[in-house]
């Protein structure tokens, strides 16, 4: 971030926040942190909207917030991100219009994977020791008053990313008719269950180590216990819940000394925790104290950094595969000729390192859709691609990759022609160019007999050249090559010829 | 029966006036400002009667029987409070009667007998000033009694027509004047209700005067009292409050000629007893000497200006000045302008953002205020927290808070149900890229005329936990944020008795270790219970505890095995005691702090105010110097014995610590105090 | 790749029209298609006029195949099994052919009989409907030869090979381009021969069939649809074969082939086997049929793999095919399967208490129990959104004994049952016919009841029972523990029930 002042505002289901920041020559310097408490998820988990008095309050807040904003001359150096008590709100669109027209304000809607996400770059360059946690396994969780949402890294790998409702704001309002002295135990079975689903979602026998933990359920404890390191253990948690797990809110509020609204959630909060440590099997939980609209902070002005991404991602997508029950030996095949032809034919498409990516991604992924179904696998592909959720990846990209997938077969000017027409032109034709390029890796390998060993490509006059080195003969590859690189001539506007040459045999 | 350690707050409160009083009597005071003493001891008591005699009032109509912390029900307190103020009120009278003669001895006369020579001036009064604005009612079986306000002074009349003596009441009205000064072969201080006595046969043309007596009563102020009084007992007289009848009488004052009859016949009309009235045969109401007070400078205190400390450069960049060095003062010795100044400065520096003060009592005319307006003109964003609940300053800070707003500051009013006491001051400064945030931090108002004759801390700094915490206080009190992360303050309502008591805990565990342990807490009130039951816990384990507290101090000291550890001391003399200084040995760390709270309920549980430690060396030695000097004060101390207090006037090495700080304000950086 | 313990299996069908290749991985006791490739041969073409194959012929028959090996040698698999039907049967060169075939390919290829044609067609059929109590004809009509395999009460009755294949009828007859009516006249006598032999009679409730020309009929008839015109099974009214017929029968080849969804080389023999499935549709009086993609594959992979000693659950009497391959897919999808049938058995509870409250009939619990079995099959894709995820794996999961539309409603319920009512923005619920929306509505409240009352997911309800009064809805759960979550959420989750029926639903 260049040098000078930045606003963070993120508006959650149960407070308001904004973070200040000074930013001077790659130094970041917390100028201000403000909370507003104030429970938007309340009309949004039991209504499903956010009730017009809920509006008004909200503005009113916000229009405070741009005042701190004006005093720092904060002029368009702000992010202001809504998360699940707006995202899932029926007048989402009215709360951002209204709070523009009165504050000026622009407000995003941000996923939970996008929550989660930056949350896990911010406690990647927050926690010390974290690529190790990395390695060995840990679930992120961002527990926060609507959801909870995960990330499970392991082997530098993203092996799941989700979004639970299981929040503990909305956990209290699921049960607030229970009577509060057995309404722990609605609680324990009820993230019981989510454990059951996250289990069933991750590879069978997936061991995990560390239980990380970045939402805004994390203040209370912090508010409680105090802890010095940034660790709270087990035993801990379990004394506390002992203690508080029948009592009525103004008793804890009053035995505990916090807040009314901390109180309320205290319970299924301790609920999550020790059953998400049951879960992973740890006696610890650790945590970045930094609130999130200081990760937003720091995210937004790209002063931390994901390290790693690229490999993570990679990995993450070649475990989605295998997830699918990917043909490996073809999909690295694939991969290794597409790479190759991106880089020779360069200087035809002139695309960077974000659209190579892209294109690796679907080589990875284009068969994936066989295991739904063999028929229209295409198909099933850019189902399931679109399906993914790659923290850190742009839901823009996974799609880029999934119309790659799509596409990778069949009739590309047919897709163009009845669904992506409306697409800007330039969009259009970056997915043909990376089509294009697919489609030609991918019919060298046609018979995924691995037949095509490598190849050269050649820039001769009015036509491009492939010259391949093959095991025997590449009857399959040449009839798909045929047939596949339509599009290629199409896009470029140049033939693209395929020459086998068997090498031996 | 044991004694109990605990002092009833309202009778120590009569005590610290008394205290007040006695200052009158000091031959070492100048002439004129020990008649101002009788003045702030008057109106003090006014303020007593209306605000503390009239809650305890409510108390027993709303049927409140609750012991106070010494065991008395609110009857037996009242009986006790009335029993010491007559004994005060008579004093004050033999007092006044001493002073009146000393200053007929310099050509002053104070309420004169009217004599002849002073008959052209007088009826000249009456006819132009009095007779105009005066309406005499006469009672009747129609009219019993008029409503007679609150502190208004009256004539009571009785005049005769054709056999038949009628009764007759005259409430002087509120925009006459109390005094005329005339200077003829001496100066004369001639008091209207004297005046109309004399021509009360103009006033009754057909009528025949035959006697006129002095009455002014005191009300029960509608205050709301829950600033005052502790969470309990709002709870069990709230819904009383909502009912009671407005400004019940808790005092009648009159002279002793009047006949019994006619006071029956009013106690029957304006619901009092005889316990409350105040036979005073001199000036009814003697805050009006403060306008005698001013009379001849050389009967008042030497005249003194306020100094910058030596090391800081009026002249230079006060910014680059604070960035070196914590700037901390000691009101009135150190010149407050200094803060009007750097307001001022801020005003007109283009690289000032914003501005941000709080407001609890500003000066007439006040430069700070003028300084803000300026600001906001040059563009920065400039915010003022009002609090609007100040005493009797309720009027004024509307104005300031509507001019403020018409310029274009941001003005809000607080939290509502918590009275904003802390006094702070934030510049924010751009300077290369880089915010800095200037924090003043005071236990005085922004006031420049009070800043004169309060005692008073001032301590700016650039720190930037201070700044953050600044920021944060700001932002709490405008209602940008609810919660606060605090570095370095300890903010009432939520902090500073927890504070106060962790670190009183600490001292504790040293004295049980067999280490020394210690404490001096400088405030100006102590009736917190819980603060107090933490102190005598403190004083059984061994801590040494001294306390120095102008006013109420609920704490008896010197109970052998309770309270014996503890000292009481109190300073009254030429400038009104008012920072909060507290100090812990903590074990060898010496820690102090200073603070805008009082240990008092209202001032650690419905108020914002600031608990501060002050950590820097010089600024700590600053704070240490005062509160040694305080220690060895043997001028104006004193000193607890029992219920009451006893001035020990030490005859060698005198040491009246306000006078030294006039001629050597500097020695406060220079001196190294051990405590 | 292939895991450890799955095996792949390659089985090629040399048709007179086309080859096709299917490569398939059987994994504890199912099979999965990897792959389905196709290869347009029409070797029909020489055998219908030569008699036997010329040499480019078998050529091209080499080279395919060699093809088609190293494809399947390249998904893992050992060995192809190849079948050649009516073409290879009726070729004069028979044996040369398949020497040749054998050296350069390496591959042997069985000519089969009509029977065992039959045979293998039944037995893709009985993979894909529910044939148990039922009658059906299932027809192949091929290039040479018509397959009609007769099957009552869950067997085989009767198969016979007909010489009515579509390229030969159009050989035959159909000259013309267009042919004239007495042309058609003439064929049509000719198939009444062979039908009326037959002996079908009116006891036929249901006709499937296979083979490359009706299918292309069934995707013309649901091109419009591209979900629907790509799955393997298809619902062809007669009303529609009507019109088709009177429609192609006036045109040429040329003019046919611009129909879309027509195959071009199928253009010209397409009108043969239309007329002929009208004709048995005529005789049986049935309104429609069924259509059956790779019909004849399908059944060579099944008895390729019963061959390997496996039986897969459709054919294990105990269970029928329909609820089998819902386990299957269950199974396929790592569904909980304790938790399935425990919402299952709830589901059934209360629809047969409520069923005549809601006016279902006994069918409806067909669908209801697909979806309660397959509604969670979604989160293997992620759990989040998972109802959209089982809502299309269940649409794209070849659901046996269903038809289409069903198959479309039970998707819908599995997708409303949890999160949003169905509303009038959701595309593929306002798609529906009024009547199945109705229905997917009263399915999916029943279906979030019964999820409701097993929320802790710990089968904690033995029984429900529900009675009905002209007043309320009174359903009680029998349970010994603690049920105090499923009883929240069951009142969190009845009001979809209670709009429907416009009564109030309590628990007792």
């Amino acid at each position: 971030m260049k040098n000078g002042i930045f606003a963070a505002i993120n508006i959650g289901a149960s407070a308001f926040r904004m973070h200040i920041s000074e930013y001077l020559n790659g130094e970041e310097r917390t100028l201000e942190y403000l909370i507003k408490p104030f429970r938007l998820g309340r009309d949004t988990f039991t209504k499903g909207y956010i009730s017009l008095e809920s509006v008004y309050a909200s503005t009113d807040i916000l229009k405070k917030f741009k005042i701190k904003m004006d005093e720092y001359g904060v002029k368009k150096n702000y992010v202001a991100v809504c998360t699940s008590g707006v995202r899932e709100a029926g007048n989402q669109a009215f709360f951002i219009n209204h709070i523009r027209q009165e504050t000026g304000l622009e407000l995003e809607v941000i996923q939970p994977s996008d929550e989660i996400y930056i949350k896990f770059v911010s406690v990647k360059n927050d926690i010390e020791d974290f690529d190790d946690y990395e390695k060995e396994g840990v679930l992120l969780a961002n527990i926060s008053s609507g959801n909870i949402a995960m990330a499970i890294l392991k082997d530098e790998q993203n092996i799941y990313s989700g979004a639970l409702p299981y929040g503990s704001l909305r956990l209290r309002r699921i049960f607030g008719d229970i009577p509060a002295r057995i309404r722990y135990k609605a609680y324990e079975q009820y993230v019981e269950k989510m454990c059951y689903s996250m289990k069933s979602a991750l590879p069978v026998g997936c061991k995990l180590k560390y239980f990380v933990s970045a939402g805004s359920s994390l203040n209370v404890l912090l508010n409680i216990f105090k802890p010095k390191k940034n660790m709270l253990s087990r035993k801990q948690l379990e004394e506390l819940y002992d203690r508080v797990k029948q009592l009525p809110r103004d008793n804890i509020q009053s035995v505990m000394n916090i807040r009314k609204d901390e109180a309320s959630v205290l319970v299924p909060t301790l609920v999550t925790y020790l059953k998400l440590m049951d879960f992973i099997g740890t006696d610890y939980v650790r945590f970045s104290s930094m609130p999130f609209p200081h990760m937003l902070s720091l995210f937004y002005t790209k002063t931390v950094r994901d390290r790693g991404f690229f490999n993570r991602v990679r990995n993450t997508v070649y475990a989605l595969g295998e997830r699918f029950n990917m043909d490996r030996e073809h999909a690295d095949t694939t991969v290794r000729f597409s790479m190759k032809l991106f880089d020779a034919l360069k200087p035809l498409h002139s695309l960077g390192r974000a659209e190579k990516f892209i294109l690796e991604a679907a080589a990875v992924l284009s068969d994936v859709g066989y295991y739904i179904d063999s028929v229209k696998h295409n198909q099933h592909s850019y189902y399931l691609v679109q399906s993914l959720q790659i923290p850190g990846l742009p839901r823009e990209r996974v799609k880029l990759v999934s119309y790659l997938v799509l596409m990778h077969n069949g009739d590309v000017d047919k897709w163009f022609e009845q669904k992506y027409h409306y697409f800007p032109i330039e969009k259009q034709l970056l997915i043909k160019k990376l089509v294009s390029i697919l489609r030609i890796a991918d019919s060298l390998d046609a018979s995924h007999m691995n037949i095509v060993q490598d190849f050269e490509v050649e820039m001769q006059t009015g036509k491009v050249v492939i010259k391949a080195k093959c095991r025997s003969m590449a009857f399959l590859e040449k009839h798909a090559f045929s047939e596949k690189s339509k599009i290629f001539t199409d896009t470029f506007g140049i033939p693209i010829e395929l020459e086998t040459r068997i090498l031996y045999e | 029966m044991s004694v109990s350690p605990y002092i009833n707050r309202e009778l120590s409160w009569l005590e610290f006036n008394r205290r007040v009083m006695m200052e009158a009597v000091d031959s070492s005071v100048p002439l004129l400002e020990r008649l101002k003493f009788l003045a702030i001891f008057s109106s003090n008591l006014d303020e007593f009667f209306m605000i503390r005699v009239g809650g305890l009032r409510d108390q027993i109509e709303a049927g409140y029987t609750k012991l106070d912390a010494s065991g008395s029900t609110p009857e037996e307190q009242l009986e006790h409070i009335s029993a010491k103020a007559h004994e005060l009120t008579s004093l004050r009278q033999e007092i006044f009667a001493g002073l009146k003669k000393d200053l007929e001895k310099e050509g002053i006369m104070i309420a004169p007998t009217l004599t002849a020579n002073l008959d052209d001036i007088t009826e000249a009064i009456f006819n132009e000033e009095i007779y105009p604005v005066i309406s005499p009612v006469t009672l009747s079986s129609n009219n019993p009694m008029p409503f007679i306000h609150n502190l208004r002074l009256c004539l009571y009349v009785l005049i005769k027509k054709d056999g038949v003596v009628h009764h007759s009441i005259i409430i002087l009205p509120e925009n006459l004047r109390r005094i005329f000064r005339v200077k003829l072969d001496k100066t004369y201080f001639l008091f209207t209700e004297d005046i109309l006595t004399k021509y009360l046969n103009i006033v009754y043309p057909d009528y025949e005067v035959l006697d006129s007596y002095f009455l002014r009563v005191t009300r029960n102020a509608d205050l709301t009292l829950d600033e005052e009084e502790s969470d309990d007992l709002l709870i069990s007289i709230q819904n009383f409050l909502k009912s009671r009848k407005k400004g019940g009488i808790c005092r009648v004052e009159t002279d002793s000629r009047l006949p019994q009859e006619i006071l029956d016949h009013m106690a029957a009309h304006l619901h009092f007893s005889h316990n409350d009235v105040y036979i005073i045969d001199d000036i009814i109401d003697m805050t009006s000497l403060f306008s005698v007070a001013g009379e001849r400078p050389d009967l008042c205190y030497p005249p003194f200006k306020p100094v910058l400390p030596e090391h800081i450069d009026g002249g230079a960049n006060i910014f680059e000045q604070i960035k070196k060095q914590d700037i901390i003062m000691y009101r009135p010795f150190h010149d407050f302008g200094l803060v009007s100044r750097m307001v001022a400065a801020a005003a007109a520096d283009p690289d000032v953002m914003a501005i941000k003060m709080t407001l609890y009592r500003a000066n007439k005319n006040s430069t700070i205020l003028e300084s803000l307006i300026k600001a906001v003109k040059n563009g920065k964003h400039v915010s003022v927290v009002i609090e609007l609940k100040a005493r009797f300053d309720e009027e004024r800070n509307v104005d300031w808070a509507n001019m403020l707003e018409e310029a274009g500051c941001i003005v809000t009013y607080g939290i509502a149900g918590l009275k904003i006491h802390a006094k702070n001051l934030m510049i924010v400064r751009r300077e290369s890229g880089h915010v800095v945030r200037y924090s003043h931090m005071s236990t005085g108002n922004f006031n420049e005329f009070t800043a004169g004759i309060y005692t008073d801390i001032d301590y700016i700094t650039a720190d930037d936990d201070v700044g953050k915490d600044s920021a944060a206080m700001f932002n709490f009190l405008m209602g940008y944020t609810d919660i606060g992360t605090w570095n370095r303050f300890y903010l009432a309502p939520k902090y500073i008795k927890p504070k106060v008591l962790e670190l009183i805990d600490e001292e504790i565990a040293f004295a049980k270790a067999g280490k020394e342990a210690k404490m001096i807490v400088k405030v100006n009130a102590i009736i917190d219970r819980t603060l107090m039951d933490k102190l005598i816990e403190a004083s059984c384990a061994g801590v040494k505890i001294e306390l120095i507290v102008r006013g109420i101090c609920g704490i008896r000291a010197g109970i052998k095995g309770v309270t014996e550890n503890i000292r009481v001391r109190s300073i009254v003399g030429r400038f009104l005691e008012h920072p909060r200084i507290i100090y812990f040995h903590a074990g060898g760390k010496k820690r102090v702090f200073f603070s805008t709270a009082d240990w008092m309920e209202r001032n650690m549980d419905r108020r914002v105010e600031l608990f501060f430690e002050v950590m820097k060396k010089e600024g700590r030695n600053f704070l240490f110097n005062i509160l040694d000097l305080n220690m060895r004060d043997n001028q104006k101390v004193w000193m607890q014995k029992g219920s009451e207090y006893v001035k020990v006037k030490g005859t060698k090495d005198k040491l009246n610590y306000q006078d030294y700080l006039i001629e050597n304000n500097d020695k406060l950086y220079s001196l190294k105090a051990k405590l | 790749m292939a895991s450890n313990d799955s095996v792949r299996v390659a089985v090629a069908d040399i048709g007179s029209n086309s080859l096709r290749l299917q490569i398939s991985e059987v994994k504890d006791k199912s099979y999965r298609v990897l792959e389905d490739y196709k290869e347009m041969i029409r070797l029909g073409d020489a055998i219908y006029t030569l008699g036997y194959f010329p040499k480019e012929t078998i050529e091209t028959l080499v080279n395919t195949l060699n093809n088609v090996r190293r494809l399947a040698e390249s998904k893992g698999c050992r060995t192809i099994r190849a079948i050649a039907t009516a073409a290879f049967r009726e070729a004069d060169n028979l044996g040369e052919t398949l020497n040749i075939i054998e050296q350069e390919c390496d591959i042997k290829i069985e000519v089969i009989s009509g029977q065992e044609e039959a045979r293998l067609t039944y037995l893709a059929a009985s993979a894909n409907f529910e044939l148990k109590d039922r009658h059906a004809l299932i027809t192949d009509i091929g290039g040479g030869s018509a397959e009609y395999t007769l099957v009552k009460n869950g067997s085989v009755e009767k198969a016979k090979s007909l010489p009515l294949g579509c390229n030969r009828l159009t050989r035959e007859f159909l000259d013309g381009d267009p042919p004239t009516s007495a042309q058609i006249l003439a064929m049509k006598e000719h198939i009444a021969d062979f039908i009326d032999k037959m002996k079908l009679g009116r006891g036929i409730e249901m006709l499937i069939c296979t083979g490359g020309s009706m299918n292309n009929v069934g995707y013309i008839c649901h091109y419009k649809d591209k979900v629907l015109r790509d799955s393997f099974v298809k619902y062809v009214e007669r009303k529609f074969l009507k019109k088709f017929i009177s429609d192609i029968r006036v045109k040429t080849t040329e003019e046919r082939i611009k129909i879309e969804g027509m195959e071009e080389k199928r253009a010209d023999i397409i009108l043969a086997a239309a007329i002929q499935t009208d004709m048995i549709l005529e005789e049986t009086g049935i309104d429609g049929f069924y259509t059956l993609t790779g019909g004849l594959r399908a059944g060579l992979t099944i008895d390729t793999i019963n061959k390997m000693g496996i039986e897969l659950p459709f054919q294990n009497s105990m269970d029928g095919v329909r609820y089998s391959r819902l386990i299957e897919i269950g199974n396929k999808f790592d569904f909980d399967e304790a938790g399935a049938f425990q919402v299952e058995k709830l589901a059934k509870m209360l629809f047969d208490g409520l069923k005549d409250r809601m006016g279902l009939i006994e069918r409806d619990w067909a669908l209801l129990e697909a979806a309660a079995l397959l509604r969670d099959i979604g989160k293997h894709i992620a759990y989040s959104k998972h109802h959209k995820h089982s809502y299309y794996m269940i649409k794209h999961s070849e659901l046996v004994g269903y038809t289409h539309e069903e198959i479309e409603e039970i998707a819908s319920i599995a997708r409303y049952h949890r999160k949003s009512m169905p509303k009038t923005a959701h595309d593929e619920f306002i798609s529906l016919s009024p009547e199945m929306q109705l229905r997917v509505e009263k399915l999916a409240a029943l279906l979030r009841l019964a999820i409701a009352l097993d929320r802790t997911h710990k089968g904690l309800i033995d029984r429900i029972e529900v009675t009905v009064t002209a007043t309320s809805i009174d359903i009680k759960p029998i349970s010994d523990k603690d049920i105090t979550l499923e009883i929240k959420d069951f009142e969190r989750n009845r009001d979809m029930l209670v709009k429907l029926l416009k009564l109030p639903v309590r628990l007792v």
